[in-house]
């Protein structure tokens, strides 16, 4: 995973709560194979009519915000299905930050594990956010996690929310795959007193 | 201070701890399905890796097999649905993970696969890449869903990293009336608690309702937790889910079954626990509901009439009911119960098992399916269909009009390609009533399968009561 420490860029506002994973990446592209080509079917059911052609009213089809790097979304984004799709189609597409006043837990792993930055506000600074990036002026925001602060030229400087370890592993790009493998010895040490303790778990062992 | 149930299968787990409240876990049990095994194991093995305990993973085919009839031949929506089949099939045969695929009598949704097979265990920690995996929260089990990339993490590690959740209780009081049935009680505590009231916890059901659930009724509780924001949903072990589990395939036997059972027998929250956070809802309140909206705490009972957005103070929660009527082709003030439906679904790893169908049938037994609907029934595994030819409920359901079929997820996420035109409205048993979920500008209304059978037989949203 590249690391990434900040992010600055046009956001665009969606004031909608609830956006749930269905929205983002529609079930009918899950089937696809290549993660990287899955931007185009980002907000499908709102970016395109139903005869496939983009939906001007849609904010993203819109000048400036289709060069949107940053997304602004109501309350609970990111809530229902896992589908690691919907991050994927967010980064296919060229977002690198979310910010919203709650996101969904399953939803902000995989963010995590996908470079993106969960920015988690108020809901008061939230409200300030959206209103200040509905101005196609006004919409440019810039991200520093290492300082957890979001700027904007009108609102000045905010603090953010952002858990120590979801920080530290997009500032330093880490595997989380690699970082386990290194405490193998740890897990097998687990292993062992659970097939000690509750041995009817160790399916290897009595099932063959 | 006593322990929470989840607390105590969190310390059971932790393989080490981490900052931040986080710890790597291992996990006993992971479920693999083919919506995610091509991009989990093609990126295992880019990296060069191998699964670390082939033993502790099943894989199983359920999200984007059709379940038209297969007697001739697999009928795929497309090659990337055959491709996904094919290589949860390959991957799995490679890896020695035992797997239950279209060749296997076993197959169908993971979730109630799993359980039928005794893999799922009490105080065991689940993990499966799809949000429902908090169905197993049924057994005393923490199960919750994870992403692709954790799929991967666990196929190389067998463990998965974690924050330490909070806990909520949902403590349902008292006993269901007649009519009112798990689903129900899930709806109207989705109501209460509303789409984000779980979100950051993991809840523990208790209560006489509960107890008196069979184990399946407690899935449909549990597999709803997700719609409440909640990962996972749990429900401590007890002789019912004891005597689910005994004889089961990956159930131990023998001593080790003694042994397991002196240990379940003492799973559970300590009377002193505290949780964060905690709900009470009253079981003689609980109606047969309906949604209404596009979201599953938009519930109400079928007696009930469409909201009034001006009856709400938020500004945004307003414009979010305006929205949900206009996609769902709804006026205020409407009563739920005239409205028509032009399919039925009855299904999903929320409502597909044997009692679910017993429930339809027994609404649909001796009655048709109306003029200008279509309803199917897809049992949610090839276990649950042999049992519920056994006991004729096939019959029942081909005679009154049904489509019977083979199983999978099918119409509850239409990742098959089995869907609605647009603008046509389904009473579905899934757990899902989002924009789109069963194909674009589909209206989806949620329900128990008495429910949905009453829908089908009478072409309309109904008050089951009224039929039984």
């Amino acid at each position: 995973m590249e690391p990434i420490s900040g992010h600055a860029g046009i956001a665009v506002p969606l004031p909608l709560s609830d956006i749930n994973t269905d929205l983002i990446y529609p079930q009918q592209f899950l089937r696809k194979p290549d993660r990287d080509a899955m931007g185009e079917f980002l907000f499908y059911s709102l970016r395109y009519k139903p005869d496939g052609t983009p939906d001007p009213d849609f904010i993203l089809n819109r000048e400036p915000y289709d060069a949107a790097t940053i997304l602004i979304a109501g309350r609970n984004f990111g809530s229902g299905s896992s589908r690691e799709h919907a991050p994927w189609a967010l980064k296919a597409y060229g977002f690198r930050c979310l910010i919203s006043s709650m996101f969904a837990d399953i939803f902000k792993a995989n963010c995590v594990n996908n470079g993106i930055i969960p920015v988690t506000v108020g809901d008061a600074d939230l409200a300030e956010c959206l209103r200040a990036a509905e101005n196609p002026q006004d919409a440019r925001f810039a991200v520093d996690l290492e300082t957890r602060e979001l700027t904007h030229a009108r609102l000045g400087t905010l603090k953010f929310n952002i858990g120590d370890s979801d920080r530290d592993r997009l500032l330093e790009g880490r595997d989380l795959i690699s970082d386990a493998l290194a405490e193998i010895d740890a897990v097998e040490a687990h292993e062992a007193r659970s097939a000690a303790g509750a041995p009817w778990l160790d399916l290897g062992a009595w099932k063959g | 201070m006593g322990k929470t149930l989840y607390e105590k299968i969190w310390d059971a787990h932790v393989v080490k701890e981490l900052s931040d409240d986080r710890a790597i876990l291992f996990a006993d049990r992971h479920l693999v399905h083919e919506g995610v095994a091509t991009y989990a194991f093609s990126g295992l093995r880019a990296a060069g890796r191998k699964v670390y305990r082939p033993d502790l993973t099943i894989g199983v085919a359920d999200h984007v097999v059709p379940t038209s009839s297969r007697a001739q031949g697999v009928a795929y929506e497309d090659d990337d649905a055959r491709r996904m089949v094919e290589d949860i099939e390959k991957y799995c045969a490679e890896e020695g993970i035992d797997v239950y695929s279209l060749r296997d009598r076993r197959q169908g949704v993971v979730h109630v696969v799993g359980p039928e097979l005794g893999f799922i265990l009490p105080g065991a920690l689940v993990v499966c890449g799809d949000s429902h995996t908090s169905t197993h929260g049924a057994f005393g089990a923490l199960a919750f869903g994870i992403g692709i990339s954790e799929v991967e993490h666990v196929l190389a590690t067998q463990t998965i990293v974690q924050q330490r959740a909070k806990s909520m209780q949902v403590l349902v009081t008292g006993d269901l009336p007649t009519g009112a049935t798990a689903k129900d009680l899930i709806l109207s505590i989705l109501r209460t608690i509303g789409v984000a009231g779980g979100t950051g916890h993991i809840i523990e059901y208790q209560g006489a309702a509960v107890r008196g659930f069979t184990i399946e009724q407690r899935m449909t509780l549990c597999n709803m937790s997700i719609e409440g924001g909640a990962r996972a949903g749990m429900v401590a072990p007890d002789e019912t889910t004891f005597a689910y589990l005994k004889g089961r395939q990956y159930a131990p036997t023998g001593e080790l079954w003694a042994e397991a059972l002196s240990t379940w027998r003492t799973l559970g929250s300590d009377p002193d626990a505290v949780f964060d956070k905690s709900v009470e809802i009253r079981a003689a309140d609980v109606a047969p509901y309906v949604t209404w909206g596009t979201n599953p705490g938009q519930s109400l009972p079928i007696i009930g009439t469409v909201p009034h957005p001006a009856d709400y103070a938020d500004e945004g929660q307003r414009l979010g009911i305006q929205n949900a009527l206009d996609y769902m082709g709804l006026v205020a003030g409407q009563a739920l119960r005239d409205i028509p439906v032009d399919h039925v679904f009855i299904g999903s790893c929320t409502n597909g098992r044997i009692e679910d169908l017993r429930a339809a049938a027994a609404v649909a037994r001796g009655r048709k399916v109306a003029a200008g609907t279509s309803a199917w029934v897809v049992p949610a595994s090839g276990l649950v269909k042999e049992q519920a030819v056994r006991e004729g409920l096939d019959r029942v359901f081909i005679e009154a009009g049904f489509d019977w079929r083979e199983p999978g997820c099918s119409m509850c996420l239409a990742m098959n390609g089995e869907k609605l035109q647009p603008g046509q409205r389904c009473a579905s048993t899934s757990n899902r009533n989002f924009v789109g979920r069963q194909g674009r500008g589909v209206r989806t209304h949620l329900m128990s399968p008495a429910m949905a059978a009453a829908a089908a037989v009478t072409g309309r949203l109904t008050d089951v009561r009224q039929l039984i």
